[in-house]
């Protein structure tokens, strides 16, 4: 097989249960190679025992998964070609770190002369240079997350898994992740999970999103975020009731949704002859006309309405999921 | 998880790491303190006595100082031969640690012999919990066969089992060889040496067990509690079902209970033949655990 145009992932009917819990139900996709690709879902949908069942810590009842076409069951043959940042998982207290990464470097085969040199290198890029001699106990959480990044990039993996890798992390170094990760779309195929909705939307070429262990859509995020009429705007400043009216009583205009305001979410209603441009053009006039500035337009859906709309979630479920961000 | 899996640089590493982390986190020095500790405690708990008795006894003859020492160790060789009903079957084997090698360093070893495997759980009982219990084996896992890591570490503390053995006693037998001066160094060094072989082949089983509970779990100190009520129990439930009937001593053999004595017969066959008995409870027990660890979440 040609794993060139092969998926880099492929997922095929994996079911798991934890006792009477179904954790995954027949869950299938397919990642394509060299993209980055999402994994979204509420809590408890099944992100991370997912990813656990591709990486073999956890045995799926059911169905089989493929990673650049070997069996994952099978790791001898994905060593140093898939590696993953898992979730909360701890790293030797004592042990300095750099002797950590460097023991996982010997382990894919390289000597230990350039794998201090590379773990010193990958050290410093996720910011952990000055602490490269102490255990893992002298990290706080964020840098803790930082090293299981830092381990992840290790080598040249083909496919890197990384379970929610900016949670818990400050603004700059959020920031510094997202940079590696697009830097890493060139050579690496990338599946992410993440709360935040923006990021993945920002960073990802595909998603799939996990309800209650089963996938309830997938597919490349322009897609999906494009398959409804929906106009996203933020506005200068909150319209009033009457303002609203007005928006409201456009012949394009089917409903708006003002409960974020100044962000408002326009569903357009494109009848028979109505043009999706004439009828943006229509609200935006108004708009302008009642000296409400947009400061921001997105055409489509945006992730965060797709994901509520197949999720069947809400504001205040959502709120009570903490973003890294 | 078949042989084939295994990786024997890999091994190799894993093994060297996982002795390295024992040492530095504390729980292999906990067991290294403690196993000397009780080494050299017994040691001197027989040693001391008779270096009493000599210094009280004044001028006595080499012939009556060795008298001495037999009367001091034939009890404790008897007890743990024969619960100190020594018959016609046992008589020629407590003769020939008492008479034929030395008695005092015969009686050390006996004492070793229960004691150790006593011990060993608290060098062997987190071989994999804790670190399936934290998921710190995540970042390994996609390194490396799950074989390598269950028998790199039960290899690991193997060694560190063994070196603490090798350690007490030669220490035991310096102290003999240098400051009690009864035996000549030859017999004292040889027999020692055969201490050393049935101490060492005799850890293998316990420590083996002790692999298998700690994969079947996630909670070291569950796997510490477990390890030494299942190898103190056996021992316990032997010795309780032999006051009830005769057979009651076969429970030993769910463990080396059953057999570890025999490591000091004077036939060399009896002795490779227990040998061989302890490495395949070996064999038998670190693949229970390695078929656990293969098949487990972790």
């Amino acid at each position: 097989m040609d794993e060139n145009r092969a998926p880099a992932v492929r997922i095929r009917n994996v079911s798991k249960r934890f006792d009477d819990i179904h954790a995954l139900v027949d869950v299938s996709f397919d990642v394509p190679p060299h993209s980055i690709f999402g994994l979204l879902g509420p809590n408890g949908a099944g992100k991370t025992t997912l990813f656990s069942i591709v990486a073999n810590f956890l045995k799926a009842d059911n169905g089989t998964i493929e990673v650049l076409g070997h069996d994952t069951r099978h790791t001898a043959e994905l060593q140093g070609r898939l590696s993953i940042l898992p979730q909360d998982a701890a790293f030797q207290r004592s042990t300095p770190i750099l002797e950590q990464l460097v023991f996982f470097r010997t382990l894919d085969g390289q000597d230990r002369a350039s794998a201090r040199e590379e773990v010193r290198r990958t050290l410093e890029l996720v910011g952990l240079g000055d602490y490269a001699k102490r255990g893992a106990r002298a990290l706080s959480h964020g840098m803790m997350k930082r090293l299981g990044i830092a381990q992840a990039f290790l080598g040249t993996p083909e496919v890197i898994l990384l379970d929610e890798p900016t949670a818990g992390l400050d603004p700059a170094n959020v920031r510094q992740i997202r940079n590696l990760i697009l830097e890493l779309r060139e050579r690496t195929t990338v599946v992410l999970s993440s709360h935040n909705l923006a990021e993945i939307q920002e960073l990802c070429d595909h998603v799939a999103i996990l309800d209650k262990g089963r996938v309830v859509t997938c597919g490349p995020v322009a897609e999906l975020t494009s398959s409804a009429r929906e106009l996203d705007l933020r506005l200068s400043r909150p319209l009033d009731e009457d303002e609203l009216a007005r928006l409201t009583s456009l012949v394009a205009v089917a409903s708006v949704d003002p409960r974020n305001a100044p962000d408002y979410a326009l569903s357009l209603d494109l009848g028979e002859g109505r043009d999706w441009d004439d009828a943006v053009a229509s609200v935006l006039r108004t708009l302008l006309d009642l000296g409400a500035v947009p400061r921001r337009f997105y055409e489509g859906q945006s992730l965060e309405q797709h994901f509520l709309a197949v999720t069947g979630g809400n504001g205040e479920e959502r709120g009570a999921e903490p973003t890294s961000n | 998880m078949s042989v084939g899996d295994i990786d024997t640089r890999q091994l190799k590493l894993i093994c060297l790491h996982t002795m390295r982390h024992s040492l530095r986190s504390g729980s292999g020095l906990v067991y290294f303190l403690l196993a000397m500790f009780f080494g050299l405690f017994v040691a001197n708990a027989v040693i001391s006595p008779f270096e009493l008795m000599v210094s009280q006894s004044g001028g006595a003859g080499p012939a009556e100082v060795e008298q001495g020492v037999i009367q001091f160790a034939r009890p404790i060789v008897e007890w743990a031969i024969a619960g100190g009903n020594v018959g016609p079957g046992t008589t020629a084997w407590v003769e020939f640690l008492l008479n034929g090698r030395p008695a005092l360093l015969s009686a050390i070893f006996f004492i070793l012999l229960f004691g150790t495997p006593l011990l060993i759980p608290f060098g062997g009982f987190n071989q994999t919990s804790g670190d399936i219990g934290n998921r710190g084996l995540r970042y390994l896992l996609l390194r490396t066969e799950r074989a390598n890591i269950y028998y790199g570490r039960l290899l690991a503390n193997i060694i560190l089992a063994v070196a603490v053995q090798i350690l007490v006693i030669a220490t035991i037998a310096l102290y003999l060889g240098l400051k009690v001066r009864i035996y000549d160094g030859m017999a004292i060094t040889t027999w020692s040496l055969q201490g050393l072989f049935a101490l060492s082949i005799l850890t293998l089983p316990y420590v083996a067990v002790c692999a298998w509970i700690s994969a079947s779990n996630d909670s070291p100190m569950t796997s510490l509690f477990v390890a030494s009520a299942v190898i103190g129990g056996v021992l316990l439930a032997a010795f309780l079902a032999q006051l009830k009937w005769d057979g009651g001593h076969w429970i030993g053999w769910l463990l080396p209970w059953g057999v570890q004595k025999q490591l000091f017969r004077p036939e060399l066959s009896i002795v490779v033949l227990t040998g061989g008995a302890c490495l395949l409870y070996t064999v038998v027990f670190a693949w229970l655990g390695a078929r656990k660890f293969r098949t487990r979440d972790v």
